[in-house]
């Protein structure tokens, strides 16, 4: 039987997998509709339209990060009955940790997709601007990778 | 780590001479050809403007053709196969074979517009079979349906009820009679024959029009519908033999594949002189030409030039005030793979520095930290340096030689922290999972070497072009304020000293070239000051490196975790292997991406932003910008 305070550990970790990771599908669906309209008219784009759709998907990678660093945490891997024994407070903590992620990711992923939808159609009519279309895709997810740090750490040393 | 010097170049020669110049201008490959100004007027020269136009039109016609003809290519080509290399011979023989290697396009053209029609008329030809199979137990010959002198013979469809209607109410046409198809019984439709005396062709109708029955048509056919479908189906039949023997040309085409690609390259060799031809200032007899030429090529352009004729007058020059001449990179074998991710961000002004160089150690050190698995450092590396070798280090093989570099720097990254292809071993320096705070600041601190040479880079061409002070005050300073913090951690008053030292020389010297009194140049120092906290989120942003590897190092924890997971029986074994090596291909593909992307990142913003200058326009020579083969000299 789990206790309340694994519970909302392990919703911690539930959450920070399906907001990061609703985020990035949106973000990666957003920016590969851009790549579907640009490509059909310009077919030679594709290899570097690609890379700009893929940038929103970090985000649930990042996020199931976190999720799984949290199932080390709880050692819930080792089966359930050696979850480890945690006060409510801890189980609190842990889900405060998820949140950075969860929420930062869901947000960014999408705004990060929209950035990459536009430098797409950039790339469409100026191929030669990749770069600059990358490097404004990469600033959003700087504070996707804050966001994961801070989740890092505050579930790592979850007392 | 330079950007090559340029010269303003002035050719003056005969007419007669000019593509002959043009022509080894591209051979040499050094010459960048430039419009004449607007206000020049040039003799018009109509026929090469109209040869231009047709060669550009048969390339465009070429390139289609050696599409479709690729499929088909004897010489099978893969992605690594470099460019072959040809001969002035091949290059002369292709351009005499024009005339036939046009037949050939135009007969490609031909069967495409023939695939066509046939694909329409197939198309048709279903939808006629479709129409007609209903009807195959029709004895009645198609051409006989219609009226005749006397009566009316019809085929209808009917909904079934309509027609159960139909055949209680048959008494109200004294003469109409119908014969229901075999083949249709238990279906919702009904098929028949109606036939009538002329007579009653009014009532028919009606009775028809009301019930909601149709006349089906068959104009056109011969004989019953057996023998239509008969027709169709030998039709489609030799549709399909045609395609077959279209098809056999079309694959005897693609052994001109060779010639045409030699061809295709040439033309365009060609149509780019004609183009630069037209740039120049023609006079009757003599003509014009403006360009720029790096400046260590120019005696050796000049030579070229007078060696054509004698007639000519060639002058180079030094840019002028506040003319920008187009910006050459040049760097040293291992460095010039590099100069493509500095064009990416923008082409450098050319009063400005070539950062490949001072670059390359920090982005190949930045991708291994975020990669950090020495298992894919392995991979990389080798799959790197194999390509680059293959492609002899042209093209794609250049981006090969950035990825084996950064594949040898992901293994000495992940021996450090000890990743295996997802697996930790003991024996590493630092481990992200347990020492991550020690890792974070590693990575911060890489970070604050990373600024600080960007700042060193600034001083540095403050000093190069004169101005020592400047190089003191706008990045001296900063360089002890934040120096100052740094040792403040390991040691507080020698790092508080220099701290408060920078900071004050910030305050007095950063709002110098602010106008008005004293207070004014202070509130602009005050200013400058606050723009520590940028220097804060610049190596906040350093804390990717930390995350990123993370990332990469969990990831194949995971896929190691799922292939225990399943591994045990026998085809447990197999979906075990399945999932490492597809789930570690995704991964390996996945971080590798970013780790490039963000690698990049970190150059332009954090550390372009110290001290680049952009605003450069390439250089763009005039020379054999080819697309399939490579033509020797």
């Amino acid at each position: 039987m789990l206790s309340i305070a694994q519970i909302i550990a392990l919703f911690g970790a539930a959450i920070s997998v399906f907001l990061a990771g609703i985020g990035s599908a949106r973000g990666v669906g957003i920016a590969g509709e851009a790549t579907a309209g640009v490509v059909s008219e310009n077919p030679e784009v594709f290899g570097r339209a690609l890379v700009l759709e893929l940038l929103p998907g970090t985000q649930g990678i990042y996020g199931f990060l976190i999720g799984f660093i949290v199932l080390i945490k709880l050692n819930v891997l080792g089966g359930v009955a050696a979850i480890a024994d945690i006060t409510l407070w801890q189980g609190l903590w842990i889900f405060a940790g998820c949140l950075p992620i969860a929420v930062v990711g869901l947000l960014s992923a999408i705004a990060q997709g929209r950035v990459a939808a536009s430098a797409i159609v950039m790339l469409g009519k100026r191929p030669e601007s990749s770069g600059q279309g990358i490097t404004m895709t990469v600033m959003v997810e700087t504070y996707a990778v804050l966001a994961l740090l801070a989740s890092f750490l505050m579930v790592w040393f979850a007392a | 780590m330079a950007i090559v010097e340029m010269k303003r170049v002035e050719l003056l020669g005969l007419k007669r001479d000019k593509m002959r110049y043009l022509k080894k201008m591209q051979q040499m490959g050094c010459v960048e050809v430039t419009q004449r100004p607007p206000d020049e007027t040039t003799m018009q020269d109509a026929q090469s403007e109209k040869r231009e136009e047709d060669i550009d039109k048969l390339i465009a016609r070429l390139d289609v053709a050696i599409g479709k003809l690729r499929p088909y290519d004897p010489v099978k080509q893969g992605m690594l196969t470099p460019r072959p290399e040809v001969t002035q011979d091949q290059v002369a023989a292709a351009l005499a074979a024009r005339g036939e290697i046009t037949a050939v396009v135009e007969r490609l053209e031909e069967i495409e517009r023939r695939r066509g029609e046939m694909r329409s008329q197939d198309a048709r030809d279903r939808t006629l079979s479709e129409q007609l199979l209903p009807w195959i137990t029709m004895q009645e010959p198609l051409e006989k349906l219609g009226k005749t002198r006397k009566a009316a013979v019809y085929a209808v469809e009917s909904p079934r009820a309509a027609w159960e209607k139909l055949e209680a109410r048959l008494f109200e046409v004294p003469s109409l009679t119908v014969q229901t198809l075999t083949g249709n019984e238990g279906k919702g439709t009904v098929r028949a024959l109606a036939a009538w005396h002329l007579e009653d062709d009014a009532k028919a109708e009606e009775l028809f029009r009301e019930l909601g029955i149709s006349r089906v048509s068959f104009e056109g056919y011969k004989g019953t519908a057996v023998d239509a479908l008969g027709v169709i189906g030998q039709r489609m039949q030799d549709a399909d033999q045609e395609r077959e023997a279209l098809l056999q040309e079309q694959i005897k085409m693609a052994d001109r594949l060779s010639t045409m690609r030699i061809l295709r390259d040439a033309l365009a060799v060609e149509r780019d002189q004609l183009a630069a031809a037209r740039k120049a200032t023609d006079t009757r007899s003599t003509f014009l030409l403006r360009g720029w030429v790096p400046a260590n090529r120019a005696e050796a352009l000049a030579e070229a030039a007078r060696k054509i004729s004698p007639v000519c007058e060639i002058q180079f020059s030094d840019p002028e005030e506040g003319e920008k001449p187009p910006t050459m990179l040049h760097n040293s074998k291992a460095v010039s793979p590099f100069e493509s991710i500095v064009r990416m961000y923008s082409t450098p002004d050319p009063g400005g520095i070539d950062p490949s160089f001072i670059m390359l150690p920090f982005w190949v050190c930045f991708f291994g930290m975020m990669v950090s698995d020495a298992g894919y450092g392995i991979l990389m590396g080798l799959g790197g340096a194999f390509v680059w070798w293959k492609l002899k280090g042209k093209g794609l093989g250049q981006m090969a030689f950035i990825i084996a570099l950064g594949g040898l720097s992901t293994i000495l990254w992940g021996a450090f922290y000890g990743g295996w292809f997802g697996v930790s071993v003991p024996a590493r320096v630092l481990s992200p999972m347990d020492d991550a705070i020690k890792v974070l600041l590693l990575c911060v601190g890489v970070g604050a070497i990373h600024l600080l040479t960007g700042l060193g880079v600034a001083a540095y061409m403050n000093i190069k072009r004169g101005k020592p002070l400047d190089a003191l005050f706008d990045q001296g300073f900063w360089v002890m304020l934040l120096a100052g913090l740094g040792l403040m951690l390991v040691n507080g008053t020698v790092g508080k000293v220099l701290a408060i030292a920078g900071a004050v020389g910030i305050l007095l010297t950063a709002g110098r070239a602010k106008e008005g009194n004293f207070l004014k140049k202070i509130v602009g120092g005050l200013g400058a000051l606050y723009g520590v906290t940028s220097y804060l989120s610049d190596l906040l942003s350093y804390a990717r490196l930390f995350g990123m590897g993370l990332a990469t190092g969990v990831i194949g924890m995971v896929v190691n975790m799922l292939a225990t997971l399943v591994s045990g029986s026998f085809f447990g074994n197999i979906l075990a292997v399945v999932i490492l090596v597809a789930m570690h291909t995704f991964n390996l593909f996945i971080n590798a991406l970013g780790a490039y992307v963000h690698s990049c990142r970190l150059q332009y913003i954090e550390f372009f932003n110290k001290f680049y200058e952009d605003g450069g326009k390439d250089f763009m020579p005039l020379t054999n910008s080819t697309r399939y083969v490579d033509i020797a000299d």
